[in-house]
């Protein structure tokens, strides 16, 4: 018998917790089908991704007072366990809303799973540490940053599965270079830098991306190719671009990612260890505005292994700096072998999640 | 009142506790809420349900203008759709819900599931959610 596993993702900036969702949704051995509760504006995405999807908006959309809002995730909550009766419901985000905390206090047919990354930012996130017990298990997807973990997770073993980063794709799913290039229309030839400063709205980053652009078609040699978000679309953004860079609206990029030389991205979970995974030399620039997640740190775990470089200066100069002795192709060389090797946790996840649905059912 | 009072508790009470007091008010909140519906449309008109099932984006934005419109006449529309181009109805600042549409749903779920069924029950659930009395369907479904 088919067992359901209900996965509920919050709306955090950009695709982050809906991508590890899938990752794990669609690593489920054959008996268990993954539903997918999203918030976000990438429902579409799910759909294409062959992952069955439900919606519900966000807080901020429904026009609700934000307590009428958390009824409203209760009430969808418990018309999805009475129409698809899943075995699990797996949480991915950083702090357990009050309507999905009230059912799981309502609740003990199904087997309640938080999923949740490290790296949160120090002295922060204690009042969504002390929902842990609630929860049946505690699946943490692996950080390479790990060691320099400050944050209230880093210690707490007792009923966590800690399994290597959790990312959508596999190695063996990736293009090699030349047919990456193909498939994004890239120059085979050029120095090609893949721009990627945020997915989502939080921070308004068109004026980094603007500086670094500028100072990348400068060099000659060099190809600019910017990464949009395939949720949001700065209309801005597209007019502000010179006619000479490429525009990639990809989801999911990460198989691509051999037809860059270099990235430039904001060090969130999923683009830290995508690249690393993939070898490509980054420039790191830390969002220093996330509400738990310790951006910082973990660039600096990656400058630190001579992955990558920060961008702490956000000025064209302090760009110009960072990316420099990446266009030279002997100090990419010796970045890529930097890099360590990431395994994919995706699976050990879902192994899991489909261990709880057999115990419950 | 209650959300001050919460927050005022709170910064005195360990974590633990905390969530405690936030599960009381959730609590409250969800009594006070019983008679009248968990949320509210928003707009202040008679609030309405639209339910624009089968349409593909082209015909689901026609919808969308017809259901903008009706605020002038006083409606406060909530649109229901099993079309995943949501931007459409977002870009009219439209509230919606949305129902998988049918072929999504069998594959999850079953090829013997009653689909029908499923949405039937789902519009009577949001039309409990908002307090939706009436509710109004495209001309042009096909």
């Amino acid at each position: 018998m088919t067992k359901r596993i209900l996965f509920v993702t919050t709306n955090g900036v950009g695709l982050g917790h809906l991508t590890r969702s899938m990752a794990i949704g669609k690593r489920l051995p054959a008996d268990c089908t993954p539903v997918v509760l999203t918030l976000s504006q990438a429902l579409p995405i799910v759909r294409e991704q062959g992952v069955f999807a439900e919606f519900l908006h966000s807080a901020g959309t429904v026009g609700a007072d934000r307590m009428d809002w958390q009824l409203l995730l209760e009430h969808r909550l418990g018309e999805l366990c009475d129409t698809y009766d899943p075995a699990v419901v797996a949480f991915d985000g950083t702090s357990p809303y009050p309507g999905l905390v009230a059912r799981v206090l309502a609740d003990d047919a199904r087997a309640w799973v938080w999923t949740r990354r490290g790296m949160w930012r120090a002295g922060l996130g204690a009042d969504a540490l002390a929902l842990s017990p609630l929860f049946d298990a505690i699946v943490e997807p692996g950080d390479l940053a790990a060691a320099g973990d400050r944050g209230a997770t880093a210690r707490v073993r007792e009923g966590v599965h800690r399994v290597d980063p959790v990312m959508l794709c596999d190695p063996a799913d990736a293009l090699d270079r030349r047919a990456a290039r193909r498939e994004l229309g890239l120059d085979p030839d050029a120095v090609c830098v893949l721009l990627q400063l945020g997915a989502g709205q939080l921070n308004d980053v068109d004026t980094l991306r603007g500086a670094a652009a500028s100072v990348l078609r400068a060099k000659p040699g060099v190809q600019v190719a910017v990464a949009e978000s395939t949720i949001a679309v700065s209309r801005a953004t597209a007019e502000a671009l010179p006619s000479d860079v490429v525009r990639v609206r990809v989801y999911p990029l990460q198989p691509l990612l051999a037809a860059f030389d270099v990235a430039v991205t904001a060090a969130g979970y999923n683009s830290v260890h995508e690249l690393l995974a993939a070898r490509t030399p980054a420039v790191f620039v830390p969002n220093r505005r996330t509400q738990l997640d310790d951006q910082v740190a973990r660039a600096q775990h990656a400058v630190a292994i001579g992955a990558a470089r920060l961008w702490d200066d956000p000025t064209p100069e302090g760009f110009e700096r960072a990316v420099e002795p990446l266009l030279e192709a002997s100090t990419r060389e010796e970045m890529r072998a930097a890099a360590p090797g990431v395994g994919n946790g995706a699976g050990d996840a879902a192994a899991v999640l489909a261990r709880l649905a057999r115990e419950v059912r | 009142m209650l959300r001050r009072l919460y927050r005022h508790m709170s910064r005195r009470l360990p974590p633990a506790l905390r969530v405690r007091a936030t599960m009381g008010l959730l609590h409250v909140r969800r009594r006070l809420r019983a008679r009248r519906g968990l949320v509210d449309v928003p707009g202040g008109g008679r609030p309405v349900m639209f339910v624009a099932l089968g349409l593909d984006p082209t015909a689901l934005a026609a919808f969308a203008d017809d259901a903008a419109q009706a605020r002038r006449a006083g409606l406060a529309p909530l649109v229901v759709t099993d079309c995943d181009a949501l931007g459409l109805l977002r870009d009219r600042q439209l509230l919606f819900e949305y129902v998988p549409p049918r072929g999504d749903f069998l594959r999850a779920v079953g090829t013997d599931a009653d689909y029908e069924a499923f949405v039937s029950s789902r519009l009577d659930r949001i039309a409990s959610v908002y307090r939706l009395e009436e509710r109004r369907c495209p001309q042009v479904a096909g």
